[in-house]
């Protein structure tokens, strides 16, 4: 299997593939020469260039590439070319397995303004439509009301929003934005929406072959910043049984609806105690790990399963969630202002506690390149209760070291220690009202700084000259210790 | 030395081997490893030291911003590229007097848009060294004052 695809979900698919014995390939750009995803594969190609779309969004490269290495599948990861409709329907003319959802339904779930109209037919979805020009958005604005949002059709996963609160933004913004929506997504189509002020992000984790459709449960994810997800959890803690039952029961209904196969996310607003279906995911995400804390279901298996025609091995009955699971993704980022920070590693290390399962492609000495996301390690804790998986979270992230650069552990612990994450009471609005950093120890900050460069040494510059190893160091990948399986039936292609 | 840490301020003296806090508390500081201080027999890791002014560090996972209290300086005379990508938007000409925090460019890197501000107010941009859709490096000049 080819996975196309780099960083930590790299290694995370190469860790099921070798589960199933099936041999993980992989592929790098320039920038990704020094890239840990590399070594967890069998054999890994150079596909040169340093932008996506000089690398991982090349199709014509990836297909040369799971040529030249004899692959038979190719699973794509999450971004890149995960949810593009041309690149399943190009592995399909070269007679390659793409492990994910068919050509027909990405169509569907990547038209956002099209997935919104099939899941009117089923559920409520927010006011509002596409707009091909000014007047139609204006029109439109004034019937559904201030504030709105523009979106791009072809869009997704928080990119190239706009709050929208009067005609004059709206005139002005609306070129711009079908500008960026082109730029972006390469299609200037884009659609209005009314604008639910501080709601909640509730995502439901579905699984379809063709016969049955099953659900993993819900995944809460409102804290975010810049519409982007930082802090996961499952269950959600507001949803009762009777909300769960609705909200899950409309995810399938609307898989159902768009024929969909393969495991997909569908997403919704919550707020008032209404959902709203805002759009479906075709590809694995990013916060998958939860779902599998919770259900013990290894998702990444599921997909190969339903790609290759064997099917679902699980049934709805059968998927017991137990526990609480909250995932924090650290990024590479100011933890203040968020901006990205790409640099040198100098001390990655891990704790390492029962319940805690960290995906991450990083190490000590390796650095970011400046080319893709800033995601660099998700942790992942598990225990009986919420509160315990919050201590949990927290005691490992204070053990977490990441030297050299500022991620966003400090943004976690504050957040962890929130009076209104502790009591479950947050929504999207949970980051503008979060202060990141505390009183305590001030005194040793100022006595560091006073110290800093002169009689303490740190920072990058002995880094440069040291000369790593990326292979000998920090080895650690995804640390499963929830290798909890439904089914103890070897799977054999 | 003044030193604001948050929003607090410290007077800070360094006597010998010990910093002396507010004229009064002691810490004795050693270094261990290059992110391992021990502070009065207390362990503290030292995860990352910012540049620049005001900067953050992050001590124990938790952010402190630093700033050593001296005026801050209208000295500066260009705007470098924090990190490489690529500018999408300039929103200034040359001519132009800039204000402190006026966005200057718009720097598209690892996703995600990022708005350069301009340090300080006062400054008359000479030359704007980069086009709309380039490429920059990390430390790339990307405009002049006079």
């Amino acid at each position: 299997m080819l996975i196309a695809n780099r960083g930590e979900i790299a290694i995370r698919i190469a860790r099921t593939c070798k589960k199933l014995d099936l041999k993980p390939f992989g592929i790098y750009s320039d920038a990704d020469k020094n890239s840990l995803h590399i070594k967890h594969c069998e054999k890994a190609v150079g596909i040169g260039g340093f932008t996506p779309s000089e690398s991982y969004l090349n199709m014509n490269k990836i297909i040369e590439a799971a040529n030249v290495l004899g692959c038979e599948l190719i699973h794509p990861g999450y971004g890149f070319l995960s949810e593009n409709p041309d690149f399943a329907m190009l592995c399909k003319k070269e007679g390659l397995s793409f492990i994910g959802p068919s050509y027909e339904s990405m169509s569907i779930t990547g038209d956002k303004a099209r997935s919104r109209k099939v899941a009117s037919r089923i559920t409520s979805i927010v006011d509002g439509d596409e707009i091909s020009n000014e007047t139609m958005a204006v029109d439109l604005a004034e019937e559904i009301g201030f504030p709105v949002i523009l979106k791009a059709v072809q869009g997704g996963g928080g990119r190239g929003l706009r709050i929208i609160r009067s005609f004059e933004e709206l005139k002005e913004a609306f070129a711009d934005s079908k500008n960026e929506a082109m730029m972006s997504f390469g299609s200037d189509r884009i659609y209005i929406e009314k604008y639910i002020e501080n709601p909640r992000h509730i995502e439901v984790q579905v699984l379809a072959d063709d016969s049955k459709i099953i659900h993993l449960g819900e995944r809460e994810c409102s804290v975010q910043r810049r519409h982007q997800k930082l802090i996961e959890e499952t269950p959600s803690p507001v949803l009762s049984a009777e909300m769960r039952n609705s909200i899950t029961k409309t995810a399938i209904a609307i898989v159902k609806e768009m024929k969909y196969t393969n495991a997909g996310t569908i997403e919704f607003l919550f707020k008032d105690n209404k959902f709203y279906f805002m759009e479906v995911n075709a590809r694995i995400q990013v916060e998958h790990p939860i779902t599998e804390a919770v259900t013990g279901v290894d998702i990444v298996e599921q997909q190969l399963r339903i790609a290759l025609g064997d099917g679902l091995m699980i049934k709805q009955e059968n998927v017991k969630s137990k526990g609480h699971a909250i995932e924090c993704r650290i990024n590479a980022e100011h933890p203040l202002s968020f901006v990205p920070y790409p640099g040198t590693i100098t001390n990655f290390t891990v704790p390492e506690v029962e319940g805690i399962r960290v995906d991450t492609a990083i190490y000590s000495g390796y650095s970011i390149p400046s080319f893709y996301d800033s995601l660099i390690a998700k942790i992942i804790s598990f225990a009986n209760t919420r509160l315990k998986a919050i201590e949990k979270m927290k005691s490992s992230l204070m053990q977490f070291r990441i030297t050299g650069i500022p991620s966003t552990v400090p943004f976690h612990i504050s957040a962890l220690n929130d009076a209104r994450f502790i009591s479950g009471n947050y929504d999207t609005s949970f980051i503008e009202k979060l202060r990141p950093f505390s009183s305590k120890d001030g005194e040793i900050a100022a006595a560091l700084i006073s110290l800093l460069p002169k009689r303490i040494e740190f920072l990058n510059k002995d880094v440069k000259e040291m000369t790593v190893d990326p292979w000998t160091i920090s080895r650690f990948d995804t640390i499963d210790i929830f290798n909890r399986n439904y089914n103890l039936n070897k799977w054999v292609r | 030395m003044k030193i604001k840490v948050n929003d607090t301020q410290y007077n800070i003296e360094i006597v010998g081997d010990k910093v002396r806090v507010n004229n009064d508390k002691e810490l004795i500081v050693k270094q261990m490893n290059p992110d391992e201080l021990e502070i009065n027999d207390k362990l503290f890791h030292l995860d990352f030291a910012g540049e620049g002014e005001p900067s953050i560090m992050i001590i124990n996972g938790m952010v402190y911003i630093v700033s050593k209290e001296s005026p801050i300086h209208a000295s500066f005379k260009e705007i470098k590229a924090p990190i490489a990508g690529r500018i999408v938007k300039i929103l200034v000409n040359v001519g132009n007097e800039v204000r402190k925090e006026q966005v200057l460019f718009v720097l598209e890197a690892m996703k995600m848009e990022n708005r350069l501000l301009c340090p300080a107010s006062g400054k008359k941009v000479k030359e704007i060294k980069v086009v709309k859709g380039q490429s920059v490096m990390t430390g790339e000049v990307l405009l002049i004052f006079e």
